[in-house]
C-alpha cells in the first residue's frame, strides 16, 4: 500500500492507518460512505469535520489502494468481532452488565414511584435531579445491603 | 463527576445517541445522571491528538472516551495505551460498527440503552469499572455467561 504521506501532504500514518493530519479521522472511518453510492460529498462534509480537499484526498487514496485497505478493514472487523465475543465470556464484565441491567429495572420502578408521589412530568431542575439521584442511590444501597464496590467483588 | 468525551470519529454518532438519551422515553433515566457529553472542542483538545495523549487526558480528567473501532493498532495506539493504563483508568466505550448508529434507529437505541446502563452503574460505583479497558457496545448477548 502506498505510503500516505507520499501520496499527499494532507495524510500520514502514525500507526492508526492512513489518517488525516488535521484530525483523528482515518480512511477506515470513511469506508462505509465511500462504498455507498447514495452518499454524496455534501452529506459527508456535513457529517465529518473535514474540508473538501481532505475528503477528496481520502477518497483518491482509498480508490488507489482499495484492495489493501479493504483487507485491512476486514482484519479490523475480525478483531472487533473476536474481542466482542471474548467480552461476552468475561465474567467481570458480564457481572457488571447484569448488575447494570438490574439497576436500570430498579430505576424504572423508582421513577414510577416518584411519578405517583410527585406527578408527571417529573421536575428537571438541577437541584431536583440531584435529590432524585440521591434518593435512588439510597434505595439501591438499601436493596442491595452491601457496600457498592463489594457487590461485584 | 464522570463525563463522556466523544472521539473525533464518533461525534456524529454521539449526537444520535444523545438524541435517544434525551428522548421522552429515556430522559427520566438519563437526566438524573447529570453526566456531561463532551467533544474534543469542549475539552480544548486539538483534533489530531495521538491515541496515547487522548488516553492520558481522559485519565487525568476522569473522563470516559467513546469511540468507533475503525483504526489500525500501532505502538502508539489506544490499545497499547489501555494496556499500559493499568487499574485506575475508566473504560473506553467502543462501538464496533459505529456508522450503523447513523443508519439504523433500532441499533442506535440498543447502543444508547447499553451505554445508559453502564453509565448509571458506573456513577453508582466507579471503582468497579476502573482498569476494565474497553467495553464494547452494543453488548454481545450471545456468549455463555
Amino acid at each position: 500500500m502506498m505510503n500516505p504521506s507520499e501520496f499527499s501532504p494532507l495524510l500520514h500514518d502514525r500507526g492508526r492507518g492512513p489518517e488525516l493530519k488535521s484530525c483523528r479521522i482515518t480512511v477506515f472511518d470513511l469506508i462505509p460512505f465511500f462504498l455507498d453510492p447514495n452518499h454524496s460529498d455534501s452529506q459527508m462534509l456535513q457529517q465529518w469535520p473535514i474540508s473538501h480537499a481532505e475528503l477528496h484526498v481520502m477518497k483518491d487514496y482509498f480508490h488507489a489502494n482499495r484492495l489493501e485497505i479493504l483487507e485491512m478493514q476486514d482484519g479490523i472487523q475480525a478483531k472487533w468481532q473476536f474481542e466482542s465475543e471474548r467480552q461476552a465470556q468475561d465474567a467481570r464484565v458480564q457481572q457488571l452488565a447484569r448488575r447494570a441491567e438490574r439497576r436500570r429495572n430498579l430505576l424504572c420502578q423508582f421513577l414510577e414511584d416518584e411519578k405517583q408521589l410527585f406527578g408527571e412530568p417529573l421536575p428537571e431542575t438541577p437541584d431536583e435531579l440531584r435529590r432524585r439521584w440521591l434518593r435512588f442511590q439510597e434505595m439501591i444501597e438499601e436493596q442491595e445491603r452491601l457496600p457498592l464496590s463489594e457487590a461485584v467483588a | 463527576v464522570i463525563g463522556l468525551v466523544a472521539d473525533i470519529n464518533f461525534q456524529g454518532c454521539m449526537d444520535r445517541l444523545r438524541f435517544v438519551l434525551e428522548s421522552k422515553e429515556w430522559r427520566d433515566f438519563w437526566l438524573p445522571l447529570a453526566l456531561q457529553i463532551l467533544t474534543f472542542r469542549d475539552c480544548g483538545w486539538e483534533p489530531n491528538l495521538p491515541d496515547s495523549e487522548v488516553y492520558e487526558r481522559c485519565l487525568a480528567q476522569n473522563l470516559c472516551l467513546i469511540t468507533g473501532n475503525r483504526n489500525h493498532d500501532g505502538p502508539d495506539s489506544l490499545e497499547a495505551s489501555i494496556l499500559a493504563g493499568g487499574s485506575v483508568a475508566l473504560p473506553v466505550f467502543t462501538v464496533g460498527d459505529a456508522q450503523r448508529i447513523l443508519g439504523s434507529a433500532n441499533f442506535a437505541r440498543g447502543v444508547a440503552i447499553d451505554l445508559l446502563d453502564y453509565l448509571m452503574d458506573m456513577k453508582l460505583d466507579p471503582e468497579s469499572y476502573r482498569g476494565l479497558g474497553r467495553i464494547y457496545l452494543p453488548r454481545s448477548r450471545t456468549g455463555k455467561v
